[in-house]
């Protein structure tokens, strides 16, 4: 599997009971569909996770790691400002940035969606990470 | 051994193969007076001539290297003795217990959906094939159950007929494939400014029907005569397994397990669909004239119907209380032995727990990465790191805790102990578990210490002896650790989840 943006193989992480698979190089996170099937199935149709096609997004889709297709656009979270790319039939990328967002506005809903405590318990120290850098 | 059904297989082999020759030139005739634009009669000959050729190499592949063919179609890779030593000591204990000539070849296939299946022209040369979602998912027993039904395929000469007869229906779909794309790509149809039967007449058109007619309905009659075959046969190598395992539960459970497995197999084209313990397009084809098994749920339930023994005819007793059906599976002079044969008691060796869905699909994948030569790292802090062979470089650092860690050498000659691999300890710059070298060293009581882990939640705690400070993730799973500053030993209590 190579990550859509910096083309360099993938590695996978496991914590937790819960597979994701990083790019060491541009941090961005892909979740497989099983895992994230296996995560929403816990939140019970939580509109929360939802994915919600993103509409009026121009240039080309990134290339799934799994399927080389291009990806679409999508929307996760209850705000519209998180654009992720998602293959319908493999899976979700969450880049670096992305990812922070995604957490940070989970937190800010007090809820406790198992995707995001995930997320958070995996990097605790995201913020950290985006300022400092390397 | 089911004279009459071998014998009925031997039979069959040889009569499909046959008909698939005279079916293969009608089809290649066919086609080939229907592709004709000029000379039509020299065509249809040509389209003789290459189904017959066709058909020579079908059949010499068929006999000499269909289970090849198959294997790979399959994405199936052979492994040995060390990679997987439970499986081969199954596979060899079926192969005394049902007296086969030869070893069969053992293959896993990289797929995370449960399954199993054999290739084989004849007892003496077959392999059997599983997949990494079975090994990942079934417990010893189950394994030995499913082992079981494919030795009881190999005996039944099911394997045989199944090897040539998918090789043969690989043959009819290819010739069918190359019309249709024929008709969709010809450039007399397409950039042409006539038709094809123009000036034909009747007969052209008559020629054209009947070979669209074969096109596209002799594949499906070639697929309802062999998908129609497998039912009874299933039966069949599920009361073979029940007897050569004296334990039907196994096997019961292992497809209980298949069939409530979500994952569909990747690999599987529908030619080799009936090879399979169970079919893997799941049941959403519907019509029985395509069905390739029976039922699960009610092999399952005959399989547990048999409360009096494991022999043969507590299997047909089974069947008949099961299916309700007056015709037994068996003509009586089939089943040889009729003495008493007792269940077994399951084996200590399975442990009974189910696995939800995500362990054993992520456990399925590690089988898989581990046999494509991965590296997995484990962190102390709880992650396990799993990198791909084309990583380069000595060192990784954990994303979660930035520890520093090397990368050992690529050992992954025992694809098993991927499975029971714990899930932290490996990281020499903090921590060890206590590797057992150290056991028999009497330390002093202050440098022996007891932490009560807590389930769920992250643990800190300092060493007694040197005072630096350990954190312990919540997927902490060892019982011992040694303090990496100054070697003092922890033990670790884990404490009872409270719901």
């Amino acid at each position: 599997m190579k990550c859509p943006l910096c083309s360099i193989m993938l590695i996978s992480l496991e914590f937790a009971g819960i597979e994701i698979d990083y790019c060491m190089e541009c941090k961005g996170i892909w979740l497989d569909i099983g895992e994230l099937e296996y995560l929403i199935a816990e939140e019970d149709g939580d509109e929360y996770l939802e994915p919600m096609a993103a509409v009026g997004v121009k240039g080309k889709g990134r290339a799934c790691p799994i399927c080389t297709r291009s990806m679409k656009k999508i929307h996760l979270g209850p705000t519209k400002d998180i654009l992720l790319d998602q293959c319908p039939s493999h899976g979700i990328w969450f880049d670096r940035g992305e990812l922070n967002k995604f957490i940070s506005t989970g937190r800010d809903e007090k809820r406790s969606s198992r995707l995001v405590q995930l997320l958070d318990e995996f990097f605790p120290g995201v913020d950290d990470q985006i300022e400092g850098g390397e | 051994m089911f004279w009459s059904v071998i014998a009925a297989n031997k039979r069959k082999t040889y009569a499909l193969i046959f008909l698939m020759g005279v079916f293969l030139l009608g089809t290649g005739y066919a086609v080939g007076m229907a592709v004709a634009v000029y000379n039509r009669p020299m065509a249809g000959l040509a389209g003789l001539a290459a189904a017959a050729f066709i058909w020579f190499v079908m059949l010499m592949v068929s006999l000499y290297g269909s289970d090849r063919v198959i294997l790979s179609i399959s994405n199936a890779k052979r492994v040995h003795r060390d990679k997987w030593p439970q499986l081969y000591n199954i596979v060899e204990e079926m192969k005394i217990a049902s007296s086969l000539p030869k070893m069969p070849e053992i293959y896993i296939v990289e797929d995370t959906a449960p399954n199993a299946f054999a290739v084989g022209k004849s007892p003496e040369k077959c392999s059997i094939c599983v997949t990494a979602g079975l090994l990942a998912a079934c417990s010893r027993d189950e394994l030995q159950g499913v082992v079981a039904h494919e030795v009881g395929h190999i005996l039944n000469r099911d394997v045989m007929y199944m090897t040539v007869a998918a090789t043969m229906l690989g043959s009819i779909l290819l010739i069918s494939d190359m019309f249709l794309r024929s008709f969709k790509y010809s450039p007399t149809i397409r950039f042409g400014s006539r038709s094809r039967i123009s000036g034909a007449g009747g007969a052209g058109i008559i020629v054209l029907v009947a070979s669209v007619f074969l096109a596209i309905v002799g594949p499906i009659l070639a697929r309802i005569l062999y998908f129609s075959i497998s039912r009874k046969r299933e039966y069949l190598a599920d009361a073979t397994s029940a007897r050569l395992t004296r334990y039907p539960e196994g096997l019961a459970s292992a497809l209980e397990k298949i069939l409530k497995s979500t994952a569909t197999l990747n690999f599987a084209p529908s030619a080799t669909a009936p090879f399979y313990i169970a079919n893997p397009y799941k049941q959403h084809l519907g019509g029985n004239a395509f069905a390739t098994h029976p039922p699960l749920s009610e092999r399952i339930r005959i399989l547990r119907a048999m409360s009096a023994g494991a022999g043969y005819i507590d299997y047909m007793k089974a069947y008949i209380q099961v299916t309700n059906t007056r015709t037994s599976l068996l003509r009586a002079s089939d089943i040889t032995d009729t003495g008493r044969i007792e269940i077994r008691q399951a084996s200590k060796a399975s442990s009974g727990t189910e696995l939800s869905h995500g362990v054993s699909r992520r456990k399925a994948g590690d089988i898989i990465r581990a046999m494509n030569n991965f590296v997995f790292v484990s962190c102390p802090c709880g992650v396990r790191i799993k990198l791909p062979p084309q990583y380069t470089g000595n060192q990784i650092r954990c994303p979660r805790c930035r520890r520093i860690h090397d990368i050992p050498e690529t050992d992954n000659k025992n694809l098993r102990s991927i499975l029971t691999a714990s899930t932290a300890l490996d990281g020499k710059n903090v921590m060890l578990e206590d590797p057992g070298q150290n056991m028999g060293i009497d330390l002093p009581s202050s440098r022996k210490q007891t932490v009560s882990l807590l389930p769920g939640k992250w643990q800190t705690f300092t060493c007694n002896h040197c005072g630096c400070s350990h954190e312990l993730s919540p997927s902490f799973s060892g019982r011992r650790l040694t303090c990496s500053h100054c070697g003092s030993r922890i033990t670790i209590l884990q404490q009872a989840s409270s719901n």
